[in-house]
């Protein structure tokens, strides 16, 4: 898995080191550092509770979200 | 109401259709935003009713769901050819849900085998990656892991007692908004 | 090229942000006219044929609504300018109160309304509640912010006259922020008048109520830079939006939960006035109160009796 966390976002909040069952994350000078990412099965629920929606997850299957109405997909989409 | 309105609703549902039993579906590939209508309806309608099965029956709800989705498993799992390994049950399972639910066996990175020994424990961890359940309770605002999530349990249970008549168990370890890692505990 | 912006239920300060960008509007009236905006000129209806309409405000009464639809039908590209477009803004806090309470209040309670003074009757009639635009016409873009930030406009308005595509930044304002967590100890929600937060450090980690977290970017975090708490003017971050069952306050909640390992009931206790210190600015949208987990619905019912 590639993960990568955008260092500038990053508040160093530690919230993805707290949450990851896999141990995935370690903050390192303020910034959190995916050191374990072959541990990473792509729950995203770092992504969730990162306030600065610093993290990318590269190569990941990204599961079906029907439930998202079309008025707010397409709301989503024009948003600039 | 005025009369008018009345006229209107009254001709919304008239038409000049020849309506024959053989036709029907008229449609096959409806709309989108058609499906999506029924689509959220009946997540909204299954969300309520887990909801105020929870209100109504506390932790009960959870063996309720748990039972439904047990009854599934072996009802489904029940034309299944019998055989003896866990993991060739697990993929004719997979194959079985995929559409609703899709799932694979996943490792650690410092673990050998997909069959983990720890504690005393044998189990297998899968990672669920599409899941109406998951979309139901996201629609709807409801925690994950509640008993919405016991019918899926249930259903693999049931599913592999059923194809290799072991006893087994599955724990929730993590949910998340993209996939959901559990633990099928063998006994 | 034809431009016009629309105004409803707002403040025009959506137009006046238009207005700063300074020496950069020379360059925008070069490559198109401003043919209709009631704030800056005189034309007084928008002429067909519009290529790009900024619509700014909510839509809070009747007038605001026909001038909606006949803006959406003349103009090609209609833009939602401004958060009180995008979701009501501070325009969709009048739901907290009832339209006979508003009418009373505005005509006859205020400090500058004569007593005994007439009250008129050929005012156009409110909605029964506001709206943001795009719950009742179809919109082309959102542009959020109140107002939108210069920095912000001077890149995307010369790229929409040119037609340009541009890749921005989709970010909440904590990704713009330059403060670092640093320690959560004894966390309890301050006021923002109690004590001066410390530069480095989250303002939300210090106890201030800052939305930074569930708010979409774009302003370069320009309140907590100035030692300010955010308080979501720009709306919700793309993931609230996105998300059926995430909500700027039941996230609020989750993270300052998960921030100082207090419960989630614990910090609800904390919390006041939810209303305005958590959706001041999306009050008034459909989108931001369909929300299962949102609390707009019952705050509105509670205030407005």
């Amino acid at each position: 898995m590639d993960i990568r966390v955008d260092t500038d976002a990053c508040v160093g909040c530690g919230l993805c080191v707290k949450d990851c069952p896999m141990h995935v994350y370690e903050l390192q000078n303020n910034v959190s550092v995916p050191v374990r990412p072959n541990n990473c099965m792509g729950c995203l629920s770092c992504h969730e509770i990162c306030p600065a929606q610093a993290l990318e997850h590269r190569g990941i299957y990204a599961a079906r979200r029907h439930y998202i109405d079309i008025k707010v997909c397409e709301m989503l989409k024009k948003v600039i | 109401m005025s009369a008018g309105y009345i006229d209107e609703l009254h001709d919304s549902f008239r038409s000049d259709l020849v309506y024959r039993s053989e036709d029907i579906p008229l449609e096959c590939s409806p709309k989108p935003k058609e499906m999506e209508q029924t689509l959220h309806g009946v997540m909204k309608l299954n969300g309520l009713v887990i909801r105020s099965l929870e209100e109504i029956a506390g932790r009960g709800a959870n063996a309720v769901t748990y039972r439904a989705g047990k009854k599934f498993g072996h009802e489904v799992a029940k034309y299944f050819q019998k055989r003896e390994d866990v993991e060739g049950a697990l993929h004719e399972l997979s194959d079985l849900l995929r559409g609703q639910y899709s799932f694979e066996v996943w490792k650690p990175e410092d673990k050998e085998t997909f069959i983990i020994e720890e504690n005393g424990e044998t189990f297998i961890y899968l990672v669920f990656h599409d899941c109406i359940v998951r979309q139901t309770l996201r629609r709807n605002g409801l925690e994950q892991g509640g008993p919405l999530c016991q019918t899926l349990f249930g259903y693999v249970v049931g599913a592999i007692e059923e194809i290799t008549g072991r006893k087994a168990k599955l724990e929730i370890v993590h949910t998340g908004p993209n996939a959901c890692l559990k633990k099928l505990v063998l006994k | 090229m034809k431009i016009a912006i629309e105004e409803l239920a707002g403040c025009s300060g959506c137009t006046i942000a238009v207005l700063d960008l300074h020496e950069m509007i020379l360059d925008l009236v070069a490559d198109a006219d401003i043919v209709y905006s009631p704030v800056i000129m005189d034309a007084k209806e928008p002429p067909e044929g519009i290529d790009i309409a900024f619509v700014t405000g909510a839509v809070r009464n009747e007038e605001n609504h026909e001038r909606l639809e006949k803006i959406r039908k003349r103009a090609k590209v209609l833009v939602a300018l401004g958060t009180c477009a995008c979701y009501g803004g501070i325009s969709g806090l009048s739901m907290l109160s009832s339209n006979e309470d508003l009418f009373s209040c505005v005509y006859r309670e205020v400090e500058t309304a004569k007593p005994g003074g007439v009250i008129p009757t050929d005012v156009p009639p409110f909605l029964y509640r506001a709206f943001a635009v795009g719950d009742l016409a179809k919109v082309d873009y959102y542009v959020t912010g109140c107002p939108p930030k210069e920095a912000f406009l001077t890149k995307i308005i010369p790229a929409m006259v040119a037609g340009d595509t541009l890749e921005l930044s989709r970010k909440s304002v904590c990704a713009e922020c330059d403060r670092i967590m640093g320690p959560v100890d004894n966390w309890t929600l301050k006021r923002r008048h109690e004590g001066i937060p410390d530069r480095e450090h989250c303002l939300l980690g210090q106890g201030y109520l800052c939305l930074g977290s569930v708010t979409f970017g774009r302003c370069g975090a320009a309140c907590p830079k100035n030692n300010i708490p955010c308080h979501g003017c720009n709306g919700p971050s793309l993931d609230i939006l996105r998300e059926p069952c995430r909500d700027i306050y039941g996230m609020m909640v989750r993270r300052i939960s998960d921030l100082t390992d207090k419960s989630q009931k614990e910090v609800e206790k904390e919390l006041y006035d939810v209303a305005h210190t958590m959706y001041a600015f999306t009050i008034g949208s459909l989108i931001m109160e369909d929300k299962e987990s949102s609390k707009i619905r019952d705050l509105v019912k509670e205030r407005s009796r």
